[in-house]
């Protein structure tokens, strides 16, 4: 900007002839614009360093240093506008303002602060820094006084910044091209001009430009870049008409005077003008200036002890304090680190209780949770196959068990224990230990059918109130990492263990309740009265059992015998013995049949009972029976009372059976061909229906009396005929509720009493 | 030799999803047709066998021609006595399982077509074994006849529902246990 009344530039008094000025304009302000910071000096960095390592940093005991130094205070107000930390309007506090910005940003702000290389500079480099400085420093220390003895009183603190800032054009342009600005100053010096008019005429801006673009670009108060715009120009009259920008009078005010005082090198060479016009637009009592220019080189005196300009050695103790610094920070870094991880490693571990816990539903059965939680093991660890087994129940010599072999395959199985060994090694049974798996649970582990390594697999507890519920055992790929997890799978195996045993408890609770109910429904429903059985029929029950049991252990020989002969006899050419094998075949079915007859006679079918005519069942009857025997010639005499009721049973079993008395009936006449009677009447109760078979044939004796219902038995001499027919009887009519009773004599024939029940 | 595959046969033989299957036959890029008047697809052997090939499945599954049968009980004869009858007749070819445990490991690996299941076995009762088959997609296609000398009538009805496909009791008749064979595999 060109001051009033100036001419402009000539030519022949610049060294470099600007072909394109705003070109240059452009390059330089581009130059300047990068900067992040003004650079400060070492001895005031050897100051700031040790206090900014301190663990417990108060931003506010740094303030003294940093209002000495135009870089420091530049960053700080850059911090206040970032992080929009509010003030009392007009009464601005670097100190109250510091302590409202987050220690680590006021920390991590002035480190970035470039420290200039001094010791690269040449003298002159190095005086016009210092001068510069000093200048600032004397401006700022009049500003402050000015803008307090002001009428209306202005925010003194801030009118001190902008003191301290007015220049930082300069001071960037003093950074940013050093020797250019050596000559600038001399040019200023040697034609007694303004700086900026030089500046001008060269860089086609000036300091003023640089400057607001800066204070711009780092966020400062609006006061503040006024005052570094504005401080050249026409204070008095802007200032009349627009009175934000007082504080910008302040400051050339105290620029006026500071350059009288001749403390510091403005770089300004030019006379000084509107002093009065400032002094009286800012209703200033002259008294009160005459004190503040009294006492301003005392005042910038302070200032430069404070900072230590005048130190010897500053670049010395500045090194050194940057290297303690830097010791200090790597070892603060270090911890951070350490216990980042440390956080990082509990917050996953948190993830997977949580997933587990959620993955689980309330109704999950026992083994469903072990093969989820064995499996998010495996991939949480890293594991190479998992197997987690369940403590077997009391006196159970199975245990149940989950195996996840690669990539989360699982499966259920269930396994032996031998005898005298339990399942949980004795060591983890109670307490929490990591064992290595095949010292204690081989016998286990071989009866899987895949291979864990020996030496990298480990056992551990999923212990739930002290007591292990199952254990876990995992291949591990880096075995000696196993005591450094020991914590975090002692917790995981804890939370495990505790929903297994939820859901264990869960489960035989059930199963106590279907069990209680089984016992307790047969007493509830009630019962038609089961007639007694008598010995015989208790003997009928046992042999029912055995042969049940026979039948399965018969069977298998059997099919071995018959699939075997069938082969052969197939394969056989020779007549003969191809007869021979059929022939065993034959007779291994015959013997499959036998079985048949023993396993429907020991446990017949349900009866499917239903009302039932007892005249139609007895017709049934006979027809089966000449079926039967392959005989119709018998004769037979049915007599049904009128009245007789219908008995409630499963009409095919009892017609069966009546069909087997009756054929008996038959056969005990050895040439005649009956009579046999049947006679059908309702007991008086109402509740029963007799049914009476009667012959006159060989009848029994005793002995075969008794033996009459068993199977197999037979009374007749000799012949193969199967004596099931009454043992048959028997059963089927004890089945259905009914009573068998038979009475016999030698000679004289059989009588055969039925009951059955009506409802 | 099965002219005619379901996708599940299909996905059988090539080992592969029924998705899988469904997707490649939609695109076209396995030949076939749908039975008419349903939704129903079906993939004739030639198809499959193109199909195998060009997509490098290997071809043993469906050359050999052999159904493959699993024949689980824990009686050793019985098992040799079975093995030796199904291979005796080149349409079969077989492995073995002694407890349920095994046949599921078995049914996982041979992926069998028809499961010859004994009933009672030494860890668990064949209906379980069926019920767990069943209950894996994959296995859906496999058919399982119940092989027992010791059920009762009321029992043989809950088998064929939970899942048997056909029962038979021993000691058998082989031409009717062949019988019944080809007619769970569809076999001519």
């Amino acid at each position: 900007m060109i001051e009033d009344g100036d001419d402009l530039m000539p030519d022949e008094l610049s060294n470099s002839v600007p072909i394109d000025a705003i070109g240059i304009a452009r390059r330089v302000e581009f130059t300047v614009g990068r900067l992040d910071s003004l650079s400060t000096l070492p001895s005031v960095a050897a100051l700031y360093l040790p206090r900014l390592i301190q663990v417990q940093l108060q931003p506010s005991s740094l303030t003294d240093i940093i209002e000495s130094d135009p870089a420091l205070t530049a960053k700080v107000l850059s911090l206040i506008g970032k992080f929009g930390v509010s003030f009392p309007p007009g009464r601005f506090s670097l100190h109250k303002s510091l302590d409202k910005l987050p220690p680590d940003s006021v920390r991590d702000a002035i480190l970035s602060i470039k420290v200039s290389n001094a010791f690269e500079l040449d003298r002159a480099a190095i005086s016009n820094k210092r001068g510069l400085l000093l200048h600032s420093i004397a401006v700022a220390c009049c500003a402050g006084g000015i803008a307090e003895a002001a009428t209306p009183r202005i925010d003194s603190e801030l009118a001190y910044c902008a003191g301290l800032l007015h220049d930082i054009g300069k001071l960037a342009l003093e950074e940013a091209m050093p020797k250019g600005f050596i000559k600038i100053v001399e040019e200023a010096q040697s034609s007694k001009e303004c700086s900026c008019v030089i500046e001008q005429g060269h860089l086609g801006t000036d300091h003023t430009i640089l400057g607001k673009r800066l204070a711009q670009k780092w966020g400062l108060t609006n006061p503040i870049v006024l005052a570094i715009w504005l401080h050249h120009s026409e204070m008095p009259t802007i200032s009349k008409d627009m009175p934000e920008t007082r504080i910008a009078a302040v400051v050339q005010l105290a620029d006026s005077i500071a350059r009288e005082s001749g403390i510091g090198v403005s770089g300004s060479f030019d006379v000084p003008r509107s002093e009065q016009q400032l002094i009286q637009g800012l209703a200033i009592d002259t008294e009160k200036l005459q004190v503040i220019r009294r006492h301003l080189p005392e005042a910038v005196e302070q200032k430069i002890k404070l900072l230590g300009l005048d130190m010897p050695n500053a670049i010395e103790n500045y090194c050194k304090a940057a290297h303690t610094a830097t010791a200090r920070l790597a070892r603060q870094h270090s911890e951070l680190s350490r216990e980042n991880r440390r956080l990082q490693s509990d917050s996953s571990h948190l993830g997977f209780a949580t997933d587990f816990l959620l993955d689980i539903s309330s109704s999950a059965d026992v083994l469903d949770i072990a093969e989820n939680f064995a499996a998010r093991w495996q991939k949480f660890y890293q594991t190479g196959m998992v197997f987690l087994y369940l403590a077997p129940t009391a006196g159970s010599q199975t245990l149940e068990a989950v195996v996840v072999e690669k990539l989360g395959q699982s499966r259920v199985v269930s396994l032996n224990i031998p005898a005298d060994t339990s399942a949980i090694p004795k060591a983890i049974v109670e307490k929490f230990a990591i064992l290595n798996a095949y010292d204690h649970i081989d016998w286990l582990l071989e009866q899987l059918d895949v291979d864990f390594d020996e030496h990298r697999t480990r056992l551990l507890p999923l212990l739930s109130t002290g007591k292990a519920v199952g254990a876990i055992a995992f291949e591990l790929h880096y075995p000696s990492d196993a005591e450094m997890y020991a914590e975090k799978f002692s917790n995981s195996g804890s939370i495990a263990a505790a929903v297994l045993s939820m859901a264990l408890t869960q489960q035989k609770q059930q199963d106590f309740a279907e069990h209680f109910a089984r016992l307790i429904s047969p007493v509830v429903s009630s019962l038609p009265v089961e007639p007694e059985k008598g010995p015989a029929q208790n003997s009928v029950d046992a042999l029912a059992e055995m042969a049940s049991g026979a039948a399965h252990e018969l069977n298998n020989p059997l099919t071995v015998i018959s699939g075997r002969a069938q082969l052969l006899a197939d394969a056989e050419s020779d007549k003969e013995k191809k007869e021979i094998l059929e022939q065993i075949y034959e007779n291994s079915r015959e013997a499959s049949e036998l079985i048949e007859d023993l396993m429907s006679f020991a446990e017949p079918r349900q009866p499917r009972s239903s009302q039932t005519n007892v005249k139609q069942l007895i017709d049934e009857a006979v027809q089966l029976t000449v079926r039967k025997i392959n005989r119709g010639d018998f004769d037979i005499q049915i007599n049904v009372a009128e009245d007789t009721r219908d008995i409630f049973v499963d009409s095919a079993q009892i017609a069966s059976a009546v069909a087997n008395i009756i054929s008996n009936a038959v056969e005990s006449y050895a040439d005649k061909t009956g009579p046999i009677e049947i006679t059908v009447e309702t007991e008086q109760s109402e509740e029963l229906v007799k049914l009476i078979i009667g012959d006159h044939g060989c009848g029994m004796d005793a002995q075969a009396l008794k033996k009459a219902t068993l199977p197999f038995f037979s009374a007749k001499a000799a012949g193969r005929k199967r004596g099931m027919g009454l043992a048959y009887a028997a059963r089927f009519i004890q089945l259905n509720k009914g009573t068998l009773n038979i009475a016999s004599e030698p000679d004289r024939g059989t009588t055969v009493t039925i009951h059955l029940p009506c409802r | 030799m099965k002219d005619l595959f379901t996708t599940g046969e299909a996905a059988e033989v090539c080992r592969v999803s029924q998705q899988t299957i469904i997707r490649c036959f939609d695109a076209g890029r396995l030949e076939g047709f749908r039975v008419p008047g349903s939704r129903f697809r079906r993939i004739p052997r030639q198809s499959l066998i193109k199909f195998m090939k060009e997509n490098n499945i290997p071809l043993d599954a469906i050359e050999s021609g052999k159904r493959k049968v699993l024949i689980v009980d824990d009686d050793a004869e019985i098992v040799e006595l079975l093995v030796d009858v199904l291979e005796r007749d080149d349409r079969f070819e077989t492995k073995t399982a002694s407890s349920g445990y095994e046949a599921g490991i078995a049914t996982e690996r041979f992926r069998p077509e028809l499961i010859l299941l004994d009933y009672m076995l030494p860890d668990v009762n064949g209906n379980v074994v069926c019920q767990t088959i069943r209950k894996n997609p994959n296995f859906e296609n496999i058919r399982i006849i119940i092989v027992s000398g010791v059920v009762k009538q009321d029992e043989i009805s809950q088998l064929l529902k939970s899942g048997a496909d056909d029962f038979i009791k021993k000691p058998f008749d082989l031409a009717e246990l062949t019988g019944k064979i080809t007619a769970a595999l569809q076999m001519k």
